[in-house]
């Protein structure tokens, strides 16, 4: 026997297996009849189906064309030896069917959620909505009712190109809905239109280089509208949205960065920011310049708050005021303060602030004169642990380089990185923010674990207090939003990741409580 | 009780002493672990511009090389601190890759019981040892980057030198900072055990004061160079403003330099820089900027004019620095300006002392003959002293340099692309010192020649980029009188991680 052929022979067969599930597509059964396929390479769509944005077909018809395929829509006519491509709904579940067209013979089956949720890409257009089905259901803090979990059904129907999940709208007022959202959304806002329909409402989502309008109608998303900012942008850090003109459609600030490169210099995020008009259609577009600013919301309305040439934020503030039309920045500051407009509320009164301190603890501060966190109140403090929540990060350049290990621009340290702190949003007499429950896990061996979910603060006589009225994820909460159901309940509209810093798979919880 | 009963008694009782220890021991600190991998095929060729003749050596950081060559520079760092205290460290390996110094880093002759060195060499490369007693009084020791100018000409000093010092805050304006610096101090133990405890020294004295005026910085310095090596005594008084009006950033340096050598000789000169650099667009930030360093006239005389500071770290600087730009090489072999350097410090005044003076009418193997060749090559290096590693000569030419370039952020093109690039127009103060080659007996031109740089990076990410120069030094009259006709030129890809 020639060993050093069987040792060949085995080095082989091992690659072999073990590479075998890296180029397995997500459609296994689909590559490996194609690939032994003699017939016509000819491949029949449904009718009503669009090859070229179907959030279903469209993934499989370009795997097709990729192996040298010829795809019919219905309109066009097939070859009579090629093959059909349909989708059935079953008790199992919704499937992708492969069929010969000259004998109807079943050739391949593929579960719909299992190919949908392996594609490593979610495309831009694509509003994916597989069959997910939230956590166990259990009874959580008094001021939390039970919440009931319904699992969620696809419903994809070719002529649409959204997709269905889960509810319909008998769904119980406590329930949980999730929706995987394509791409790696940042922030969220909603807008509910008046008149709407009970969970019908607009979900704005903030990527890294562009705006998008979804409509979320009883557990489906509809992509409306788009807006790509008239500037170069590097990453997303904040949403905002409320009617400023009064004419009942909401507008948005939307905020980014650019980052700027340097071969000797440190990164430098600079600011882009603008408020953007939705007309009745949906349709979004720019209604200032570029304001070049962080952009928040008080009760008062919109203010924008510069960065410093070498401070994440000067202390200048100024109001977002509408004229003739248009939205700009007041000519003269409205305020001065020390505190980034990200990282303070004007909660619970006017005169007085909540702050994020250093330690990550909330803080209750005057609105003018206390600073570094310093609370002028006795009972100011929150000494409660929320957790360590990291967001998008800007850098700001350092006016004096620290020469960490050398002279050589990699040696030095020429910016900090600065992170956008977690929302705080105040609604009624209370505020809401997030708790950091989940943790990334111990790095290379570790996996994420705990869970986030959203808290209230109350501020009493006896100091700030915490609840929890929201159910609890095991996910990282990236952004939230609430929602006043018809009725007085409240719901809570949670931006969800994967990952901590937001490059993982992505969701959108809704919760509601009764 | 048995041999392994004991063995677990006796490893129970050292778990535990160890874990005593451990508890009683002074609170621990967290350590910051940081560091960079920096991999660079580089390419030199001609930087003796004589593309006859095989080239010599190029020094670098990672050794000596020529030609085609990858260096690796790995570093390993890592910093404890507490409130008032830091201790940081970083490790270092910086070497051409090859067999001998990847996986075995053998240096030639250095063997034990016979055996050649072999085993992974990775040096403490810098150390900071810090501690505040409060924010005006910070001490400060070990061997880590201090400089006294390196944020605008960087004529006089920037460097990894051993020091021990203070520095702190006298107002919220106000900063100081005092060092010495042992640059050299050893004698040689081996050949002559009784010799003075300073002969071989070089010491440095400096105070560095910086105020703060607005959006500008204003910063006296003094440094005084106790060259015992060298028998050189220097003082050097300078002065370094930069700052901010709109889109001008300006700076501005002056250094003189005043002192003498034990056998009489005065030292006396002075170097300036100047530059400003405008903020049009994040693609397009231009700067024009002069570097002058005065030059020697007569090495025969007793006045040394030559400009040499303690490290010139012209490489580093942010306006004219390029990390890898073809004058921050190594070309003290022709040019004169050596590695980090811009200023032809090491240019000889081979010109003026010729050997045929010295040795004419004496047989060759004779002793007389090694005397007056002796006395050839004293006159060749009596007036060195300082710049770096103590190799600079107070007969150089000095320089005048006028340099345009600009830099950029490319992303509206291609993501995450930067790129720098300028032009240096480059004359010598001085040629009286230098030797004309191509025309015996007559003086070298003035103009030494144009360098060009090219500088891409490309971050694909936050802890990895790809970097690219190119850079030439086309010869100037100046260097063809003295050299050849053929352009030096390096070529440097760089591969860095960060973390």
């Amino acid at each position: 026997m020639n060993v050093k052929r069987w040792v060949l022979f085995l080095c082989i067969a091992l690659g072999a297996v073990f590479c075998a599930p890296v180029f397995a597509g997500p459609w296994p059964q689909f590559e490996s009849r194609l690939a032994t396929w003699d017939g016509a390479k000819e491949v029949q769509l449904p009718a009503g189906v669009d090859p070229l944005a179907d959030s279903v077909f469209t993934p499989v018809v370009e795997m097709l064309l990729n192996r040298g395929f010829v795809v019919h829509t219905a309109a066009q006519k097939g070859a009579a030896d090629g093959l059909i491509l349909t989708q059935h709904q079953g008790a199992s579940g919704p499937r992708l069917v492969l069929t010969r067209a000259r004998d109807g013979a079943l050739l391949a089956l593929e579960p719909l959620a299992i190919a949908s949720s392996s594609r490593a890409d979610v495309r831009k257009n694509n509003v994916t909505a597989n069959v997910l089905s939230t956590a166990s259901v259990s009874p959580f803090t008094s001021r939390a009712p039970a919440t009931s979990v319904e699992p969620l059904r696809l419903e994809s129907t070719p002529q649409e190109r959204s997709m269905k999940v889960g509810s319909d709208p008998t769904l119980a007022p406590s329930a949980a809905v999730l929706v995987e959202m394509p791409g790696t959304p940042r922030s969220i806002a909603t807008w509910v239109a008046s008149g709407a329909a009970p969970r019908d409402f607009n979900l704005f989502v903030l990527y890294d280089t562009r705006l998008v309008n979804f409509r979320y109608h009883f557990g489906s998303l509809e992509q409306v509208a788009e807006f790509i900012p008239p500037a170069r942008v590097s990453r997303a850090l904040r949403l905002e949205c409320t009617d400023l003109d009064g004419d009942g459609t909401p507008e948005l600030a939307p905020v980014w960065v650019e980052d700027i490169y340097s071969v000797d210099e440190g990164t430098e995020s600079r600011l882009h920011s603008w408020v953007v008009g939705v007309d009745p259609d949906g349709m979004m577009r720019a209604r200032s310049a570029d304001l070049e600013g962080y952009l928040a919301l008080t009760g008062e309305g919109l203010y924008l708050q510069e960065r410093g040439e070498y401070r994440t934020f000067a202390a200048s503030v100024y109001a977002v005021e509408f004229a003739n039309g248009t939205f700009r920045r007041s000519t003269t500051p409205v305020t001065q303060t020390q505190h980034w407009i990200f990282n303070h509320a004007r909660w619970p009164d006017n005169e007085r602030v909540l702050i994020w301190n250093d330690d990550q603890r909330l803080v209750l501060a005057a609105r003018a004169g206390a600073s570094g966190g310093q609370s002028a109140y006795p009972t100011g403090t929150l000494l409660s642990d929320f957790g360590s929540y990291v967001g998008t990060s800007i850098y700001i350049p350092l006016k004096e380089p620290e020469y960490r290990s050398g002279f050589s621009p990699h040696d030095k340290v020429m910016a900090h990185k600065v992170h956008v702190p977690r929302r705080m949003l105040p609604y009624g007499d209370t505020l809401f923010t997030l708790a950091r429950g989940r943790e990334v896990g111990i790095p290379l061996v570790g996996k994420p674990s705990g869970r986030d979910r959203l808290v209230q603060i109350n501020a009493g006589q006896s100091g700030l207090q915490a609840h929890f009225p929201f159910k609890p994820v095991d996910a990282f909460i990236l952004d939230f939003g609430l929602l006043e159901q018809p009725g007085g309940g409240l719901g809570a509209i949670l931006l969800l990741n994967e990952k901590q810093d937001g490059g993982g798979k992505a969701y959108l919880q809704v919760q509601l409580t009764d | 009780m048995q041999r392994g009963t004991w063995s677990r008694v006796i490893g129970a009782i050292g778990v535990t002493a160890l874990v005593t220890l451990m508890l009683a021991a002074p609170a621990w600190s967290a350590i910051e672990f940081f560091g960079t991998a920096r991999v660079l095929p580089t390419y030199y060729s001609n930087f003796d511009f004589n593309d006859s003749k095989n080239d010599m050596f190029v020094a670098n950081e990672g050794g000596m090389a020529k030609g085609e060559h990858i260096r690796a520079e790995l570093r390993l760092g890592w910093k404890a601190a507490g409130e008032k205290w830091s201790v940081k460290m970083i490790t270092e390996a910086d070497v051409i890759m090859q067999k001998d110094t990847a996986d075995r880093s053998f240096y030639a002759g250095a063997e034990k019981d016979g055996n050649p060195n072999s085993g992974g060499e990775f040096g403490i490369e810098r150390v900071e040892l810090l501690y505040a007693f409060n924010p005006a009084l910070e001490l400060q020791t070990g061997w880590d980057t201090r400089a006294l100018d390196i944020r605008t000409g960087g004529l006089l000093f920037g460097d990894d030198h051993p020091f021990i010092g203070f520095r702190g805050d006298l107002s919220k304006t106000t900063s100081y900072e005092l060092l010495y610096m042992p640059i050299q101090n050893m004698s040689s133990i081996k050949n002559e055990p009784f010799d003075s405890d300073t002969v071989n020294d070089w010491r440095v004295y400096s105070l560095k004061l910086n105020h703060k005026v607005g959006s500008f910085d204003l910063s006296p310095f003094y440094a005084y160079s106790d060259n015992e090596d060298k028998e050189a005594q220097v003082h050097y008084y300078g002065f370094e403003v930069l700052g901010k009006i709109g889109i001008l950033k300006p700076s501005f340096e002056v250094v003189f330099a005043d002192g003498e050598f034990d056998n009489g000789k005065d030292i006396s000169s002075m170097a300036a820089f100047a530059g400003l650099e405008v903020e049009v667009s994040k693609e397009f930030t231009p700067y024009v900027a002069l570097r002058y360093t005065q030059g020697d006239d007569d090495a025969t005389d007793n006045d040394v004019k030559g400009w040499v500071g303690i490290t010139d770290i012209g490489r580093f600087t942010p306006l004219m620095g390029m990390d890898g730009g073809i004058l921050s090489e190594d070309l003290g072999q022709s040019y004169g300006a050596t590695l980090y350097s811009y200023a032809p410090e090491r240019a000889s005044a081979a010109g003026v002392y010729q050997k045929a003076d010295f040795v004419n009418g004496l047989d060759e193997g004779t002793e007389e003959y090694s005397a007056a060749e002796a006395a050839y090559k004293a006159a060749l290096t009596s007036n060195n002293y300082g710049g770096i590693s103590n190799g600079g000569s107070g007969d150089n030419p000095g320089q005048l340099i006028a340099a345009i370039g600009a830099k950029g952020d490319l992303s509206r093109w291609v993501d995450k692309l930067s790129y720098k690039t300028q032009v240096f127009m480059i004359w010598y103060d001085e040629t009286n010192n230098l030797n004309n080659a191509r025309n015996p007996g007559k003086k070298v031109d003035d103009y030494a020649g144009t360098t060009f740089d090219l500088q891409f990076k490309y971050a694909l990410d936050e802890n990895f980029s790809l970097g690219y120069i190119f850079g030439i030094f086309v010869p100037g009259a100046g260097i063809k009188d003295q050299f050849g006709d053929d352009p030096a030129m390096t070529n440097c890809l760089s591969l860095v991680w960060s973390y």
